[in-house]
């Protein structure tokens, strides 16, 4: 055992009891997905975790928020449910706007059909483990292959599980009875009180020296009832050498072959998002933005000296507004001689564009050429005759 | 309709047909073409064949028995069929006048199985679900009932397989486990007689482009990992294709172009952070600048049109969600992950108007700057040339690479076997080819100067054999009385200016005298109008202002003092044009446009009509007044003698997309004519622009039928006693069509295309009026929409090009004939600059050029 | 009159205030109810603007009033342009005559109504589209008409290849009389 504690220190989640309802906020779901996320992000390991696997990803809400983490390359949501899965495929497929603002690195999602009992090659290299809510709904065949397929044959660097408390049953049952399996969800195989799950860690870090585990809830307890503990038991497993502690076992190696009575995952989806690394040196990105400014400016004819017939930028605005991108006046002066810009007192002085027959202003010719393709949003009207 | 007709072609089971064969049964409706890839071509070039059948129908009789050319594909046989029961005095919209040429087209032939059929139903959910994608997945939960191939949209539900009931309920429950039960309604089928049917097929189509990894935006698919970066710019350029399914002249073709979409960099934060430099001005700068805006989210693919800004508001500011207050803060982080930096900015409000027409009340959306990114151009970079110019670089393809990129497409769909499958599963087939087809080129023009005519040349360019020529007419004096208005500072470019004007006015049989000369002290606007009202007392021609820039503010006082208070035209120039060098080309243009203003014309076109009056029509929206637009109209006098033209412009409102008091302004030019000839004009040819194609049948009702009614009536009042003969056209410039030569060529100037591509219920053609030097040239589209002209498709087809031979400010062809180009210079100039109705005095002249 | 308030978004059909709508649908709704209502409430039309469709009581007064009586007013009461002789020309000769030719228009319908194509539906009311589809369902050779059929079976999987060949075997058959 260790403790953990996430780097914000813990959640200011609120939890409020009256004689009719309990209600938590926020929810506890989300406070789960709060949870796996900041330990996904605690500084002392997120440059070391490239590859996340999630057990029993359901809707894959999860993967909306993992996915913005830009040092995570490689992401698979995994679940035995191959309808549901294939329900919500576009969840995992990238936004428009993502190719707009790209990550810095590349990302893999993979959705798979497959079992968290068997050891499927996909699963090789994992770093983290995420399997929310997942244990509380498999028969124990399947349970007790778990350990050795997760801390046996992937052994990533974290795992993450959590399971309802059913401790906390007691409070819930002040509201509404628990359904006919005697569980919160019809779907429950069982529900364990902190004791059977804090054992069944145990028994884990136990054969699997190479971890150790701490215990940990998220939705906290009513005012005047924390014995019952939290609403959601979570356990996160920790390789010791992340921890700088020294391994007990050798890592497995990557060429050891799956047990061969394994069903191997189906993959249903692969998306690469968008990403790009930008080799610009920070002058090249800075005379990127100087062009832009420059641009800009002739684009206003406030700018417009009528006396020279020239445009004029003033120096400090151009660093104003290049400054985020590490301009300073000495960089911008070299640059401008270097692009042979002419500077005046102060100003950098902008020639107007020769004048071009084509593009001539004072005829405002829109005839001359076939335009730019732009396309713009045609409002096609509808023909629409029914009566409104 | 009558039996008659109707049982005509269709054989089975009526023996009136000698020529079925009755065992057939109901015989497969023959979809679309064969599987011959030889395209059809026009028929043209034999007469008998051509559907202008010149003698009695039977002649047509011996069906496909001996054809005409050896090689002709066999669906000739069907068309015969069609020919044949043709009554003989149908004429045909065909033109046969000019030299063929054979062209290729983008577009792709769509086989369709003969005896397809769609079943259609209609699907509820109970309780209702909003999400229709949360729709899709509960129902795509029962593909075993619905079978491997069914299309979906949330409501409508299309099968290729009947279900077993016409009413089926199932159960479906979604994972937050709530039990629904699905409705699902038998509505009828649609079989490939009815335009629905086109629907579904373009909804098929779009089901396939899903495999080619493509985004959807707006209407269209594009391909983000093509996408060319203008960083100078911040902004992208996407590649990405325009594609519909219709019912063409014979056969339901695909066509597809190649457009680029436009994305932006910046977020709307990046634009407050510029406007952070001027602290007192802020709130207004970054008001005028975001107003109006359309912003893609960073966190969905939605798009939000930005109605205001709150800045009494922050992303700490909570909103109520789900019965709880949370921070805007919060509420990104917690469901998206995102954190959002600066906790200060303001807050951005969108209304949705869409939905306001449901529930009566606007829907309010709470946007963060800092998530929202801008997408399309402001007027401001629209007019910026170099900004264009560096897009255009990127967008500009020649017909070979515009082919190749055709090909591309078709390569990828055919080969990316999710989009096959799609196509199969729903047993259709694109062919690989592009379209090809026969034009026809309408000969070069003879431009008609006053002491010669010079053909117009392949080119249709005559700039080059206009310096040397005399303008058509001219004032008898010249410009002999009028006015300068020039800063005291410019005195030495102003000099230069008259200096080129009047040596190259003297070229071309224009004689101007030289100017009264203000000189004023400063350069603001006040001092300009001033200005003008002095030199009005000397009751100039024209007015010249030499500017120093292309002030706007400036540029619309000179131009309202001249058009609505004085009745004056004006000439306003900037100082940069009189220091360039290029100067004696500028004169050139100036001195033309000088002319024009004063009601005269530089050169004519040879008409083979006399009594013709051709009118343009167009409509501007107010750049003051969101809800204002003016429509100018634009009619030519008899232009075999006097090449004069009529203006007016009217308010109408921007919310309509028929015009209302079209008649009125008609009536005008009409009257117009009738004073200067004496008569009414034996024909008019009206070419009706902006309007777009889903207006149609609107515009029929409502334009048209007003306006040839009521010309009756005014020519029985004028008691003329001919009958007014009238064609109204529609013009199209945006049309998705493009033409090239065999050779990957653009098609010549004069190009017309009357078929193939051309709609079956519409009297339309294409002309290629143009001829561009980069790119590829875009067909204007022209549907003859009401006739009464007695003109044949030759004639109006000609005639329509012979238009295009005279807008001044250009000595080449315009995209669309000059009465249009006119009309929609007027309405512009009204409509961003003057906002008020000219004098009437200047009706005459073309003093908006 | 209400229903051409610019101000508002929402506007009323001037043949039945129960009919309301965005300002922009105005136009086609008036054309649909126009048709319908033609019989039962006579509106006049406004000579200055189509839109304007007013009781008979009414239509004096709106005469005299309308907005867009400035577009005949500016044209009566200003002056016109005189006629400039000098800006006429001799007649400009040209290769062809048409002043007497009179061609019959072309009517796209008629080939339409004969071709073997997919058309539009005709009228604007949902009735008369129904109808016409069942007239192009029999025109085009559509006779399994669901009322009649029993049951349409599911359609074949055909290849494309097999499909081309049922096309044209009646074609060719009857090219061999």
């Amino acid at each position: 055992m260790f403790s953990y504690t996430l780097p914000c220190g813990g959640f200011k989640t609120v939890t409020t009891m009256t004689n009719e309802k309990i209600t938590f906020d926020p929810p506890v779901y989300e406070q789960r997905y709060c949870y796996a996320i900041q330990i996904l992000e605690d500084p002392r390991w997120t440059k070391q975790i490239k590859k996340v696997v999630e057990f029993g990803c359901a809707e894959m809400r999860l993967f909306n928020l993992m996915r913005r983490i830009e040092t995570i390359e490689h992401i698979l949501q995994v679940d035995i449910d191959e309808e549901l899965l294939k329900n919500n495929l576009s969840r995992v497929n990238p936004l428009i706007s993502d190719y707009i603002r790209q990550r810095s690195g590349p990302l893999r999602v993979e959705v798979l059909k497959g079992s968290v009992a068997d050891s499927s090659e996909e699963l090789r290299g994992t770093d983290v483990v995420i399997g929310l809510e997942l244990i509380e709904h498999v028969y124990d065949d399947v349970l007790a292959k778990i350990p050795a397929n997760v801390f046996g044959f992937m052994q990533p660097k974290i795992v993450i599980f959590s399971t309802p408390n059913s401790d906390f049953n007691v409070i819930f049952t002040r509201f509404n009875p628990l359904l006919e399996n005697g569980f919160r969800h019809l779907d429950h195989k069982f529900e364990w009180t902190r004791e059977e799950f804090k054992s069944w860690c145990l028994d884990i870090v136990e054969k699997y020296p190479n971890y150790l585990v701490s215990l940990t809830g998220v939705g906290d307890p009513p005012k005047d009832f924390e014995s019952v503990g939290n609403v959601s038991q979570i356990a996160v497993f920790v390789r010791k050498d992340l921890l700088d502690k020294p391994l007990v076992d050798p890592l497995p190696s990557k060429t050891e072959p799956v047990d061969e009575f394994t069903t191997p995952y189906k993959s249903l989806q692969v998306v690469d998002f968008p990403y790009y690394t930008d080799t610009r040196t920070v002058e090249e990105k800075i005379w990127a933005e100087v062009e832009y400014e420059l641009h800009r400016c002739m684009r206003s004819e406030d700018n417009f000296d009528i006396q020279h017939q020239v445009y004029k930028m003033p120096m400090d605005l151009l660093l104003q507004h290049t400054q985020s991108f590490g301009a300073t006046p000495d960089i911008l002066e070299k640059l401008l001689e270097e692009n042979d810009m002419k500077v005046e007192d102060g100003y950098i002085i902008l020639e107007e564009n020769p004048y071009n027959e084509e593009d001539d202003l004072c005829f405002n010719n829109d005839t001359s050429e076939v335009s730019y393709e732009e396309v713009p949003q045609r409002e096609d009207v509808e023909e629409n005759w029914d009566l409104v | 309709m009558s039996d008659q007709t109707r049982g005509r072609r269709r054989l089975s089971g009526h023996g009136d047909d000698p020529c079925s064969s009755s065992e057939q049964g109901p015989r497969p409706k023959v979809f679309k073409a064969s599987g011959s890839s030889t395209a059809i071509t026009t028929v043209g070039s034999a007469p008998t064949a051509s559907g202008r059948p010149s003698g009695s129908s039977t002649a047509i009789t011996t069906v496909g028995s001996a054809p005409t050319g050896s090689g002709r594909p066999s669906r000739y046989d069907l068309r015969y069929e069609i020919i044949n029961t043709r009554p003989s005095d149908v004429v045909t919209k065909q033109g046969t006048d000019g030299m063929q040429i054979r062209l290729q087209t983008n577009f792709f032939r769509l086989i369709t199985t003969p005896k397809w059929r769609i079943y259609h139903y209609h699907v509820e959910f109970e309780p209702d679900i909003e999400m229709v994608r949360v729709r899709r997945g509960i129902l795509s939960d029962h593909s075993n009932v619905l079978g491997s191939a069914f299309i979906f949209d949330g409501k409508q539900l299309f099968t290729t397989k009947k279900l077993e009931k016409d009413l089926t309920r199932l159960q479906g429950t979604s994972k937050t486990e709530i039990n629904y039960t699905i409705t699902i309604k038998y509505v009828g089928t649609i079989s490939t007689a009815e335009s629905r049917f086109l629907q579904v097929l373009n909804l098929i189509l779009r089901r396939s482009m899903k495999g080619l990894k493509l985004e959807l935006i707006g209407r269209n698919l594009f391909d983000p990992n093509a996408k060319i970066m203008l960083r100078e710019h911040h902004m992208e350029l996407w590649p990405g294709y325009e594609t519909s399914i219709r019912q063409h002249e014979r056969d339901i073709l695909l066509c597809t172009e190649i457009t680029h979409k436009v994305m932006r960099t910046e977020t709307v934060y990046d634009i407050l952070m510029r406007c952070i430099n001027n602290p007192a001005r802020l709130q207004e700068d970054f008001r005028t600048n975001v107003l109006g805006l359309v912003v893609l989210t960073d966190y969905n693919n939605r798009t939000y049109r930005i109605n205001d800004v709150d800045f009494g508001q922050t992303p700490r500011s909570t909103f109520s969600c789900k019965g709880k207050d949370v921070s805007f803060v919060d509420y990104y982080l917690s469901k998206y992950n995102i954190r959002i930096r600066d906790q200060k900015q303001p807050l951005l409000i969108s209304k949705n108007k869409d939905k306001a027409q449901n529930t009566q009340k606007d829907e309010m959306v709470i946007l963060i700057p800092e998530l929202c990114r801008v997408t399309g151009l402001t007027d401001n970079m629209r007019n910026d040339f170099g900004l264009m110019r560096a897009m255009s670089n990127h967008t500009r393809m020649n017909p070979q690479r515009r082919i190749e990129r055709l090909h591309t497409f078709n390569r990828r769909l055919q080969n990316t076997p999710e989009s096959v499958k799609v196509l199969t599963d729903w047993d259709m087939r694109l062919e690989e080819q592009l379209i090809k087809l026969n034009g026809r080129v309408i000969s070069p023009q003879k431009i008609v100067f006053k002491a010669n005519k010079v053909s117009a040349g392949n080119g249709a360019d005559w700039t080059r054999e206009f310096r040397a020529a005399t303008m058509l007419t001219t004032p008898r004096n010249g410009l002999s009385r009028w006015a300068v208005i020039a800063p005291e500072r410019n005195s030495r470019e102003l000099r230069t200016l008259l200096e080129s004007l009047m040596r190259v006015g003297r070229g071309m049989g224009f004689n101007i005298s030289n100017p009264t000369e203000l000189k004023i002290r400063d350069d603001r606007t006040g001092t300009y109008v001033r200005a003008m009202d002095d030199c009005a007392r000397l009751d100039p021609m024209l007015v010249l202002c030499l500017v120093p820039n292309n002030n706007v503010e400036r540029y619309s006082s000179i131009k309202k003092r001249g058009c609505i208070d004085k009745a004056i035209p004006t000439q306003v120039v900037t100082i940069r044009v009189a220091n360039n060098r290029g100067l004696m080309s500028i004169a050139t243009k100036i001195a033309i446009q000088i002319n024009c203003k004063l009601g005269y014309t530089p050169w004519m076109i040879e008409l083979p009509l006399s009594g013709l009056m051709t009118v343009g029509f167009d409509i501007a929206k107010c750049s003051r007044d969101r809800s204002k637009a003016y429509g100018g109209l634009v009619a030519s006098m008899d232009l075999k003698e006097n090449s004069t033209f009529f203006s007016t412009v009217a308010e109408c409102s921007a919310y309509d997309v028929l015009a209302n008091n079209l008649w009125l302004m008609l009536a005008k030019a009409l009257r117009r004519y009738r004073y200067e000839h004496n008569k009414l004009p034996t024909r008019i040819l009206f070419y009706r622009d902006g309007v777009s194609s889903g207006s149609l049948k609107q515009l029929v009702e409502y334009e048209v039928k007003d306006i040839a009614e009521k010309l009756k009536q005014e020519y029985q009042k004028a008691g003329e006693n001919t009958q007014p003969m009238l064609a109204y056209i529609v013009v199209t410039k945006s049309s998705n069509t493009r033409f090239f030569t065999d050779s990957y060529q653009n098609p010549p100037a004069g190009t017309i295309v009357d078929d193939v591509v051309t709609q079956p219920e519409r009297f339309d053609f294409y002309v290629v009026s143009q001829t561009v030097r980069q790119g590829t040239v875009s067909p204007t589209n022209y549907n003859v929409v009401y006739s009464t002209i007695g003109l044949s498709p030759d004639q109006i087809q000609k005639l329509t090009y012979k238009m295009c031979h005279l807008y001044y400010n250009w000595s080449g062809t315009t995209r669309v004939p000059a009465v249009c180009q006119y009309a929609k210079k007027l309405a512009t100039l009204v409509a961003t600059n003057l906002h008020a109705i000219p004098e009437s005095a200047l009706e005459k002249q073309l003093y908006y050029l | 009159m209400n229903f051409m308030e610019s101000s508002s978004e929402m506007v009323t059909c001037p043949y039945n205030s129960a009919h309301r709508m965005l300002r922009k649908k105005l136009q086609q709704h008036i054309i649909k109810c126009r048709e319908l209502y033609k019989n039962e409430i006579p509106l006049l039309n406004c000579p200055f603007n189509n839109s304007h469709l007013i009781p008979e009581p009414e239509f004096y007064q709106h005469t005299k009033s309308c907005e867009d009586r400035k577009i005949v007013a500016h044209f009566q009461f200003s002056e016109s342009a005189p006629i400039k002789e000098d800006a006429k020309h001799e007649k400009i000769s040209a290769d062809e005559d048409w002043d007497e030719d009179n061609t019959p228009a072309y009517n796209p319908q008629v080939y339409a109504a004969s071709a073997n194509i997919v058309r539009e539906p005709k009228g604007i009311f949902p009735a008369q589209r129904k109808d016409f589809i069942k007239e192009e369902r029999k025109r085009l050779g559509d006779l399994s008409d669901e009322e009649k059929m029993p049951e349409p079976p599911p359609p074949p999987k055909i290849s494309i290849r097999e499909t081309t060949k049922t096309r044209h075997q009646p074609y060719q058959r009857r090219a061999n009389h």
